[in-house]
Order: C-alpha cells, then sequence, then structure tokens
C-alpha cells in the first residue's frame, strides 16, 4: 500500500481535471464527485496509516520516488512523497476535514452557476495540499506551497465580479509570496550548503550546517512560514481572505493552508535547533500573534472576520509551542484546531445560509430558537476552542501552557496564559451575539438542511474526541506516534505543580467564557455600547492596531511614488535621451538636402568635379 | 538528409505561390501560409528526434562554401543552446499565424512576409558561421519593420523606425567585431574564416577580448534587451500586430542571449569571466526597473512588454552566473518566456479583438462573459510569475540557485522580482478581467475553436515543461556544462586546444547531488 | 602611313570635351542622352587607339564590351525618358526633381 501513496494526491488531482471541463455539464453532481475522490483519498491514507502502524516505530519512515523533475549541473530534484507519521498526520487532516468541508459543500454551494469550477478549484486544492504535506523534498514542498497559494488565490476571488473579493485574492496572494521568495531563497540556501534537498538527506540528523548557515534558512524558512500561516508581520491577508465562500475559509483558511507554516517549522526543526535564534523567534512571532489577533478578534463585527483574527491567534500558539520545541504539542493542536475551527466556520456558514449572507453579528442574536442544531454546533466548537474541558482544545491548549511554565520561561507562561483567556472571551463573543438574547434584527431565519448538518455533526464529533484521545496527557497517542519526527518531549524544570497549572488553565478557560458572558451574552450590555463608550480603543481593536492601514499606505505613498518616478524616468531620461539624440540626428542631417538639389544637371557638375579632383590627386602621386 | 536546410528554407518555398499564383484568394492564402509553416514543423520535430541528446558539441552539420575567397561558408549546425529555440519558432510560427486569421488588410504580403520571417529566424538560430549569422540577423529587420509599420497600430511608424534604428546602431558594433575576428584568423591560420569553430581557436589577448566582448555584448544587448537599452521594447511591442508581438517577444529577443551564449562565452571566455559579475548587475536592475515601470502602465500590452524586461534581465543573469545550473536555467527560460509571454500577447489579442481597447481602466469583468479566455490569461499569467508545475519554474528556479552560488547577493535581489511580478501580472489580470462587468462587454463572446487551437497548444506545453521538463533539460545539459567548463578552464591568452575543445567535452554527471554535504568552499 | 596616336587622341578629347558640355548646358533629357553617347564613343575611339598602338587585342574587346552596355542603356535610359514624357509631358531634366533631399 505504501508504494500508492501517489494515489492519495493523485485522486483529487483526478478530480479537478474531470471537474474542470465537465462542470457545467456535471452541474450540482460535482461536487459529489469531488466529495468521493477526497473521501477515497481520506481511505487510501487510512490504509498507508494502518501499514505504517503494522511497522516498528523506528522504521516508519518510506520515501516513494515517482520521477526525476529537475536536474542541471550538479542540482537534482525529485519528485519523492515521504510517508512517515508527521506526513500522514497532516494527510489524514487534509483529506478527513477536506471530505466533510467538500461534503458541506455540495449543500452550501448547490445553487451558485459556477459550482462545477468550485469543486474543480476545491480537489485542486486538496491536491497541492497533498503534495506540500507529503513531499520528501523541499523543492515538491515548494511546488505544494505554491499551489495551495494559487487555490486559495483562486477561491478567495471565485466571486470575482465583486472587486472586493478581486482585491482580496490578490491581496492574499501577494502577501503569502513575499514569504514564499523568502521560503525560495532559503531552499537555495539549503542546497547550496548542504547538497540536497530530500528531507532524508537534509534532516537526517547527520547535517553539518554552521550555525550561520543555519541561522539563516531558518529565518528565511519562517519567513516564508509566517506569510503562509498569516502570523505577524505578514498577517494582513488572512482576514480580507474571508471574502470567499464560506467552506473556503473553513478549509483553506482555518484547519489546512494556513497551518502549513506550522508543519514548515516542525518538519525542519533539526535546521531550526541547529541555529541559536530561530527558535526564540518562533517562540515570540507566535506568542505575539496569539495576543495581538487574539485582541483583533474582540473588535470585529463580521462573524467570518473575528473567527479569521482568532485563527491566526490559535495558529500564533502553534508557533509558541513549536519554538518551545514542543512540536507533538504544536501538531495536537493543528489537529484539534482543525476541527473545531472547521466546524466554527461552517455553522457560522449555516447562519448565513439562513440568513441570507448576512454575516454582521450585530443584525443576529437569539439565533438559539430559530437554529438550535447549529447553535449547539457553533457552542460545541467555540467551547473546544475556549478551553472547557473534556472538549480537545482544552487538552491541545493546556499542554502548551503547561510546558511553557516550565525552565524559567515564567514570562512566556504568563503572556500564553493571557493569550488563551482572551481566546475564551474572543470566541465566546460571536457564540453569545449570534446565539443569545433576542433578534436585533428581525427576519426570517431557517435552518440549514440535513445534508449540511452531517458533516457538521461529524466535526462537532472530532471537536469533543480528538484531545482525549490523542493528547490525554501530553505524552500521549499523538506525542507517541510522532516521536520518530519530532524527538522525544523534553520536560524542562521547575515551574508550578500540575493542580496549580490545572487550576489556572480552568480559571482562564472559564474565567474568559464568563466574562464573554457578562459583556454579550447575558443582554446587560448592549453590544455596541463599548464602541460608543470608548471609540478609539475599539477603534484600535476593529482595525487590528491599524497595521493593515500602515501597510497600505506605505505601498499608496511611497511604494506608488518610487512607480511613478521611475516611469517618469523611463519616458524622460532613458527614452527621452534617445528620441534627443534621434532630434538632434535629424536636425544635422537639414544640412545634407543644400547639395542634394534634385538638378541633375549639378549632380553631372559636382560628378565632373570630384572626377577632376581625384584624378589630379592620384596624378600628383605619381 | 540536410535537416537544418530543410527546416531553414522551406517557408521559402511558399513565397512564390503567393506572390504569383493569380487564383490565391486570402483564404487560400492563409491556409497555405499555415500549411507550410506545419510542414516545417513536422520537420523542426525531426531536427528534435534525430538530436543526439547526450552530446555536447553542433550536430546535424552541414557546410558548403559560398565565397571561398574570404571563407564565408553556409555552415549550419544545432546544439543543446539553439535546439529548443528552433522547435520553438517552428511551434510559435503556425500559432501566431493562426492568431491573426481575421486579418483582412493585405494579408498575401503579410503571409509572405511571415515566411520569409520564419525562414530567417530560423537561420539565426542555426548559422554557425558568423558571417552568415550577421546576414540572418540582419535580415530579421526588413520583414519586422514591415509587419510592425504596416500593420501595427497607432504610432506604428515611430515604433517600427526606433525599433530599425536601435537594432542597426548595436549589429553595427557587431560587424566590427566580426571583421576584426576576421583579420585575426587569416593572421592567425593563413587564411580568413568567419568560422565560429575557428574562430574559437584564436588566441587573443585579454585587451582583445575585452573589446571584441564589450562590441558582441553591447550590440547583442540592444536585442535582449538589458536596461538602459529597452526602449524601443515597449513601443514596437504596443504597436506590433499580434503576430508581431508574439514573434518579437517569443522569438527575436532570444537572438541576443543567443548570441551571448554563442558567440561572447565561446569566443572570449576570459573576458567573459571579467565582466560576468558586472553584467549580473545590470541584469538583476533590470529585473527590478522593468517590474516596477510594468506596474504602473495602464496599457496591458505594455504591461507585458515591460515584464519582459524583467524576465530576460533573469535570463542574462543565469548565463553570467556562469554556471551549468544557471546557465541551463537561462536557455530553459529562454523557451519559457517564449511560451508564456507569447500566450500573453495571443490572450491580449483576443481580448483587443473583442473590446477595441488594452487599456485597463476601460477594460474589467471580462472574466465573467469569456471565462475561456480569462483562463487562458491567468495561465500564462501564472506561468509568467513562475508558479512551480508550469514551466517558467523551472528555469527561474535553476537561474536563482545559479545566481545563488555565484553572486548571492545578485540572487536575494532576483529574487524580489519574482514578489513584483506577481504584483503587477495579478493587478493587471484583476484590472482586465475581475471586478463587475461594464455593460458593452456583456455581449462579447468566449474563445471560438481556432482560438482554443491557438491557446491550448501553448497551454499544454507549458503544463509539460513544468512537470516533466527532463526532455528539455537533457538536450540542454551537456552543451552548458560543455561550455561552462570551456569559459572556466583557458587561460589568458592560450591558444585554443586543436579539435574543437567544446565539441570534445564529454558530458559527465555527478551523481545526483545530496547525502553528504558539499564540503565547504567549493563553489564558484 | 599611320596617323600618329596623338591625332586619335586629340579628337577622343574633343569629343568627351564636347560631350561634357552638352551634358552640363543641356536640359532636354535626349540631348543629354545623346551627349552621353558621345563621351562613351570618345572613350572607344580611344581604345581602340591604344589597342592598335599596343597590337593587342583587349582594348577592342573592351570597346566592344562598352557598345553593348551603352545599348542596353539606352534600352533603360529611353524608357525612363518616355515613361517621364508620359508623365510630365515634358523632357525637361530640370523640372524631374521630386526626390531631391
Amino acid at each position: 500500500m505504501v508504494e500508492l501513496t501517489w494515489l492519495i494526491p493523485a485522486l483529487p488531482l483526478a478530480g479537478a481535471a474531470v471537474i474542470l471541463p465537465a462542470g457545467r455539464r456535471l452541474g450540482a453532481r460535482a461536487g459529489w464527485v469531488a466529495t468521493a475522490l477526497v473521501g477515497a483519498a481520506f481511505a487510501a491514507s487510512v490504509a498507508v496509516l494502518a501499514e505504517l502502524l503494522s511497522l516498528p516505530a523506528a522504521d516508519r519512515a518510506t520515501v516513494v520516488t515517482v520521477f526525476r523533475w529537475i536536474a542541471a549541473g550538479r542540482f537534482a530534484a525529485d519528485v519523492t512523497l515521504r510517508v512517515d507519521p508527521l506526513s500522514m498526520t497532516m494527510a489524514l487532516v487534509v483529506t478527513g476535514v477536506g471530505a466533510l468541508i467538500h461534503w458541506y459543500g455540495v449543500g452550501y454551494m448547490a445553487h451558485d452557476p459556477r459550482v462545477g469550477r468550485f469543486f474543480a478549484f476545491f480537489n485542486l486544492f486538496v491536491f497541492f495540499m497533498l503534495v506540500l504535506v507529503l513531499a520528501n523534498d523541499y523543492l515538491l514542498l515548494y511546488l505544494g506551497w505554491e499551489g495551495v497559494g494559487l487555490c486559495s488565490y483562486l477561491l478567495i476571488g471565485f466571486w470575482h465580479e465583486r472587486p472586493a473579493a478581486a482585491s482580496a485574492a490578490k491581496k492574499a496572494f501577494v502577501t503569502t509570496r513575499i514569504g514564499d521568495a523568502a521560503l525560495l531563497l532559503g531552499i537555495v540556501l539549503l542546497w547550496i550548503h548542504a547538497g540536497s534537498l530530500r528531507f532524508d538527506a537534509v534532516l537526517g540528523g547527520g547535517t553539518e550546517l554552521s550555525t550561520a548557515a543555519a541561522t539563516a534558512i531558518s529565518l528565511l524558512l519562517l519567513a516564508g512560514a509566517v506569510g503562509k500561516s498569516a502570523q505577524l508581520p505578514l498577517h494582513v491577508w488572512l482576514p480580507d481572505a474571508m471574502e470567499g465562500p464560506t467552506p473556503v475559509s473553513a478549509l483553506i483558511h482555518a484547519a489546512t493552508m494556513v497551518t502549513a507554516g506550522v508543519y514548515l517549522v516542525v518538519r525542519s526543526h533539526p535546521i531550526f535547533e541547529a541555529s541559536a535564534v530561530a527558535l526564540p523567534l518562533v517562540l515570540a512571532i507566535g506568542l505575539g500573534s496569539a495576543i495581538y489577533a487574539g485582541l483583533a478578534s474582540i473588535g470585529q463585527f463580521d462573524v467570518k472576520r473575528a473567527l479569521a483574527y482568532s485563527t491566526m491567534s490559535q495558529i500564533g500558539l502553534m508557533f509558541f509551542a513549536a519554538g518551545m520545541r514542543m512540536y507533538s504539542g504544536a501538531m495536537l493542536l493543528l489537529v484539534c484546531h482543525a476541527s473545531y475551527k472547521a466546524l466554527l466556520f461552517l455553522s457560522s456558514g449555516n447562519v448565513m445560509h439562513g440568513l441570507g449572507d448576512e454575516t454582521d453579528l450585530r443584525r443576529m442574536g437569539g439565533l438559539r430558537r430559530e437554529m438550535p442544531v447549529t447553535a449547539t454546533w457553533f457552542a460545541v466548537g467555540a467551547l473546544a476552542l475556549a478551553g472547557i474541558p473534556p472538549l480537545s482544545g482544552f487538552f491541545a491548549k493546556d499542554h502548551i501552557v503547561a510546558f511553557a511554565s516550565t525552565s524559567g520561561r515564567t514570562a512566556a507562561w504568563v503572556l500564553a496564559s493571557l493569550a488563551a483567556f482572551v481566546s475564551a472571551v474572543y470566541i465566546a463573543r460571536p457564540l453569545f451575539l449570534a446565539f443569545a438574547g433576542e433578534r436585533r434584527n428581525p427576519g426570517r431565519a431557517h435552518e440549514a438542511p440535513l445534508g449540511m448538518q452531517i458533516p457538521l455533526a461529524l466535526l462537532a464529533a472530532g471537536s469533543v474526541l480528538t484531545g482525549a484521545v490523542l493528547g490525554w496527557r501530553p505524552e500521549g497517542l499523538l506525542d507517541g506516534f510522532l516521536r520518530p519526527v519530532t524527538g522525544a518531549l523534553e520536560h524542562g524544570e521547575g515551574g508550578p505543580s500540575e493542580a496549580v497549572l490545572l487550576l489556572v488553565s480552568l480559571a482562564v478557560a472559564v474565567g474568559g467564557v464568563a466574562l464573554a458572558w457578562w459583556a454579550w451574552g447575558s443582554g446587560r450590555v448592549e453590544p455596541e455600547a463599548f464602541p460608543r463608550r470608548r471609540p478609539e480603543l475599539a477603534g484600535w481593536l476593529a482595525h487590528a492596531f491599524y497595521v493593515d492601514d500602515l501597510y497600505a499606505w506605505l505601498v499608496r505613498v511611497p511604494g506608488a511614488g518610487l512607480g511613478r518616478a521611475l516611469r517618469l524616468v523611463d519616458d524622460r531620461v532613458v527614452d527621452g535621451a534617445v528620441n534627443g539624440l534621434g532630434r538632434d540626428v535629424a536636425r544635422a542631417s537639414r544640412v545634407a538636402p543644400v547639395i542634394q538639389s534634385g538638378f541633375v544637371r549639378s549632380y553631372a557638375l559636382l560628378f565632373l568635379l570630384g572626377a577632376t579632383v581625384l584624378l589630379l590627386f592620384l596624378g600628383s602621386r605619381i | 538528409m540536410p535537416w537544418l536546410t530543410l527546416l531553414v528554407f522551406l517557408p521559402l518555398l511558399g513565397i512564390p505561390p503567393l506572390l504569383l499564383w493569380r487564383g490565391a484568394t486570402d483564404g487560400r492564402a492563409k491556409a497555405l501560409t499555415l500549411g507550410v509553416m506545419l510542414a516545417d514543423l513536422a520537420v523542426a520535430l525531426g531536427v528534435l528526434i534525430v538530436f543526439d541528446e547526450g552530446r555536447a558539441g553542433y550536430q546535424l552539420v552541414e557546410r558548403v562554401p559560398w565565397v571561398p575567397q574570404i571563407g564565408l561558408s553556409y555552415l549550419v549546425g544545432v546544439d543543446g543552446f539553439s535546439i529548443w529555440l528552433v522547435v520553438l519558432t517552428a511551434f510559435m510560427f503556425p500559432i501566431a499565424l493562426l492568431a491573426e486569421w481575421d486579418l483582412r488588410h493585405r494579408v498575401r504580403m503579410f503571409m509572405a512576409l511571415s515566411l520569409l520571417l520564419e525562414t530567417v529566424v530560423l537561420g539565426s538560430f542555426v548559422a554557425l558561421d558568423l558571417l552568415l549569422f550577421f546576414l540572418f540577423f540582419e535580415a530579421l529587420l526588413a520583414p519586422m519593420f514591415l509587419l510592425i509599420g504596416v500593420w501595427g497600430s497607432g504610432r506604428r511608424v515611430y515604433a517600427s523606425v526606433k525599433f530599425t534604428l536601435y537594432t542597426m546602431l548595436g549589429s553595427a558594433f557587431i560587424l566590427v567585431a566580426i571583421l576584426y575576428l576576421w583579420f585575426q584568423t587569416s593572421r592567425q591560420f593563413g587564411e580568413g574564416s568567419f568560422d565560429l569553430r575557428q574562430m574559437e581557436q584564436l588566441s587573443l589577448g585579454l585587451a582583445e577580448q575585452r573589446w571584441l566582448f564589450i562590441a558582441f555584448f553591447v550590440g547583442l544587448a540592444v536585442k535582449v534587451p538589458i536596461f538602459p537599452l529597452h526602449t524601443w521594447l515597449p513601443d514596437a511591442h504596443t504597436e506590433a500586430p499580434t503576430k508581431g508581438s508574439v514573434v518579437l517577444a517569443a522569438l527575436l529577443l532570444k537572438a541576443g542571449p543567443y548570441g551571448m551564449l554563442r558567440f561572447n562565452l565561446d569566443l572570449f571566455p576570459e573576458a567573459a569571466r571579467v565582466f560576468a559579475e558586472e553584467i549580473g548587475v545590470l541584469a538583476v536592475v533590470g529585473i527590478v526597473y522593468g517590474a516596477v515601470v510594468a506596474m504602473m502602465q495602464t496599457d496591458v500590452k505594455r504591461l507585458v512588454a515591460y515584464s519582459s524586461v524583467s524576465h530576460m534581465g533573469f535570463v542574462v543573469l543565469g548565463i553570467f552566473t556562469l554556471t551549468p545550473e544557471g546557465m541551463s536555467g537561462a536557455v530553459m527560460q529562454m523557451l519559457n518566456h517564449g511560451l508564456s509571454t507569447g500566450l500573453l500577447f495571443l490572450a491580449i489579442g483576443m481580448v483587443y479583438a473583442r473590446t477595441h481597447t488594452r487599456d485597463m481602466g476601460e477594460l474589467g469583468g471580462v472574466a465573467q462573459v469569456t471565462p475561456l479566455l480569462a483562463g487562458t490569461f491567468l495561465v500564462a499569467t501564472l506561468s509568467s510569475i513562475g508558479l512551480p508545475g508550469l514551466n517558467n519554474f523551472v528555469g527561474e528556479f535553476l537561474v536563482i540557485l545559479g545566481a545563488f552560488r555565484a553572486h548571492p547577493w545578485l540572487a536575494a535581489a532576483a529574487v524580489s522580482g519574482i514578489v513584483l511580478g506577481a504584483i503587477y501580472m495579478l493587478w493587471a489580470y484583476q484590472r482586465t478581467f475581475h471586478g463587475p462587468v461594464a455593460e458593452r462587454f456583456r455581449g462579447l463572446g468566449d474563445l471560438l475553436p481556432r482560438e482554443l487551437a491557438v491557446a491550448l497548444p501553448v497551454v499544454a506545453a507549458m503544463l509539460a515543461i513544468g512537470v516533466y521538463p527532463r526532455p528539455v533539460l537533457d538536450r540542454i545539459n551537456p552543451t552548458t556544462e560543455g561550455v561552462v567548463r570551456w569559459v572556466r578552464s583557458v587561460e589568458v591568452g592560450q591558444a585554443g586546444l586543436p579539435g574543437g575543445v567544446r565539441g570534445s567535452v564529454q558530458p559527465e554527471y555527478r551523481p545526483p547531488a545530496g547525502i553528504r554535504p558539499s564540503p565547504a568552499g567549493e563553489g564558484p | 602611313m599611320r596617323t600618329p596616336i596623338a591625332a586619335y587622341l586629340i579628337l577622343s578629347g574633343i569629343l568627351f570635351a564636347l560631350g561634357t558640355v552638352g551634358v552640363l548646358v543641356r536640359r532636354n533629357a535626349l540631348v543629354i542622352f545623346m551627349s552621353v553617347e558621345l563621351q562613351l564613343n570618345a572613350v572607344n575611339l580611344s581604345l581602340v587607339a591604344f589597342s592598335r598602338m599596343h597590337n593587342d587585342l583587349t582594348g577592342q574587346v573592351l570597346a566592344f564590351f562598352s557598345m553593348v552596355v551603352a545599348a542596353a542603356e539606352v534600352v533603360v535610359g529611353l524608357a525612363i525618358i518616355v515613361s517621364v514624357f508620359r508623365l510630365r509631358q515634358s523632357a525637361d531634366v530640370d523640372q524631374a526633381r521630386v526626390l531631391r533631399g
């Protein structure tokens, strides 16, 4: 079965190849084809996983070579797939959550005239994402990396007749491209220093990278990861990316693509560890993003934007964990997050579906009566994210925060607890604003059909169970499974006792939810009271501390100014010199016509004179 | 079988019937021309099959003395540098012709000129005699001048005169250098010759080499074009008819870097080493400059023209890394740029045929009514910005790799071109195809079968090269390795070794790099 | 008795000078044309004279060549003159100056 690993990405690719040309004829059936193929890819992944588990832990890494891709000079890169615990974990998340979101999309997109194209792009995305996680080679990883960026572009801009969607798509692609360019440089630098791009050659323990080289490479890789995962300072594209259809936000901008950066850091951890500054930087970026995005999320009234910032904040926590070398903890949060964040997005998709594409939280409220099932799903997802035991987020987040408390990282622990508290607040807020209280904007609302509820039920089950099953303790199932790749977890020394940690963790989660209840759920406070009373502070939160506006200004004013200046230089100076030269030559050539009078006889006279002079000259030389 | 002669002169056979046959209506003239071009494509594929991929040096060489008194001979041959350009030429000509199928103005003349142009372009890619090359190279100008001047738009006369003057000025330098080399051969070997293989063996002093190198470089740089010699390009591209733009972008621009590979490196290896870094800087300036200026354009065709300045910077950068990776990447990139920019111009032509504007301020939303056309444009855009899995990435990556080995900071600066490329191309795509559709564009039709026949082969080629570039690279690599070794090995003033060094260098692959880190200090 | 070579050359020189003056002063294209013929034949005469003097046939052969070329030239030249005349109703060369610089 391992030899057939190529089938896992090939199935969705086949789906895209079939649906794209035949989309119009297939119509709504395209969704079922796409779902079936991703489901088949999931089944194939499970089969490969089963075979992998039958091997002893040390042998759980197989490389499947498909064909040689690029070769020139000393450089050679193959298309090789890697089957190991880390890649299979990612593949299972991608295909599992992916299949469920495809299924949901069948109902959600049923009435869109371009449904065929949607599912073709969706399948294409799954293909590229699988290439990304299954690649055994940085160059092939880069192919997947850019491919998911392309699909993200296509799907954010799916409703491209809306200027906002088209701009958001472009912004997402260009912003991540900055990181991608750095990643590409990192890959090149890696090849120059290590002589290979294959994971088994570069990461297999025997790397002899100098500290300086490792630092440069890991920082460049980190820049790529930061761009893709929407971390500070390349995060500005993610909130805008919510212009895409909701299943897209769920699959690409919550569950899978944006976590690729975490995967990259975890995968490349030997390089990061060889550098002294890389991992602390990962930690700092993660923590900073977690708190920053958490605060920004509280300021949003668009439910999808609030969820987008929460995604950024959660990924920040994953980076934070990876920065502490707690790779299995980062992966556990990644897996749990994929399930509950997809659940949150899709249930808010249900709300939009029921309210006629309404996303403004101020115009919701009291929806628990009209949409009880959806309310349940959203509540499960929100509480899981908030870290209420025994839902999955509790385990994933608790392990990370507790891990931070050791080895004298008290400040980090305090900040991480703060981030956890903020995340409980920001996720309970839309829950209460949308579903609690009374309707603020009377109108019809209807519950989503059954076909859209079943995938949500499965995701809800995942959100409840994954944490407890995979990570009851920090050294849980997932950690044991990943150990051949990530190495054993190195617990630090000291820190508060476990009981204290547990209490703090519980207090943070419950306290956060309670605060949100007091502010937005109890009905005592109006949703807009805070912005009205403290407009500046609310403005800072709603605009995410104006970072995006700063970037926009930088692009608009100095950036475009430089462009205009260069264009002027090109027209006036570079080309002007040429045209000026041409003018001068033309002016000089006006002298010539004096001789070229057009009178044949004067030509003949000149001819005679010339011949005579020549003769005299030649004669004088004899 | 004289493959190359057949290849080069087959298109000429189509001209007499076009001009003399009374019954040649416009439709028949088009069909006849297309038939001849397709036949030539078949010959080109034959050449590709006969070509021995493992060998460096010239193949399928044909030599007929022409003017023996001055050592001019009809000498043609192909190697890894030219084989793909030849195929690309034969591939793009019929496609560009199909794109101009609706032409009504002086059709027979247009067809005859197209055929003449094909012969001349092919000739300059296979000529191994310097004077013969020069003849073909100069003969490019006449049909191109007419194509732009007669069938162009807007300021077509200005553009065509500018194009011609620019290139002829550059060519003057080349001619002088060729004559100097001829005198050297007659002094050193007792008999003057324009044979490239003989000139390779001249022993030239470093000062001599520098001057000759500069003369060749300037003449060829105009064609590339390298900043600041590029300003003819936007005008020529913008005013040329679609076919002219495609031929210009896909093929004529390649004559510049091709000449550098063929002559500058071959004949003046030491000078090439001396100037490599400066030229690299110039190339990177071109990459960034072209990209920034492209960003500020409102005419979509002009934007793509500036993007060519940027992309050709990558080609030149790759050549003067003097590493096998960078040089193979550059050769690859010549082919790739031909395909992707060619397709961009084809797609722009299709947009223009429908909307009669190229101003991105007026365009917009066209994707809603012409999804296939938008898809075609998008694929070309993605290829142009170097998305892996499409053709451009392979070349671009290898160029950056080679550049990093040679001059890390230049590579870092060149990478910024990748980001800028994404910005201006996607912005152009958005302004053309996205957003609400204007009322007057609502009735536009999507691609016709003929237009699909134009776009699909190019798209297929781009995908094929992106996913499986080995057939291409395998034919390029032996030649680049030979040239790199030649450029690196020759000492100043050392006479060429007998028997043609380049041809005798055996291609030798190291085992796939990897497993062990390369020892420190290795590399350029 | 043989005529001295100088006589031929003097005659040739006179004829050539007449032709030259004719080309320079006359405005009628036909007359200019006849003057050119006069110049050509002046040269032919000296060629033949030298040939006799050196007893070498090359000079005479060359004279034949120049006569043949002159004949061809007449054909082309007259055709041009005729078409210019048709176009402008005059053979005045001073009026045909459209191609001045």
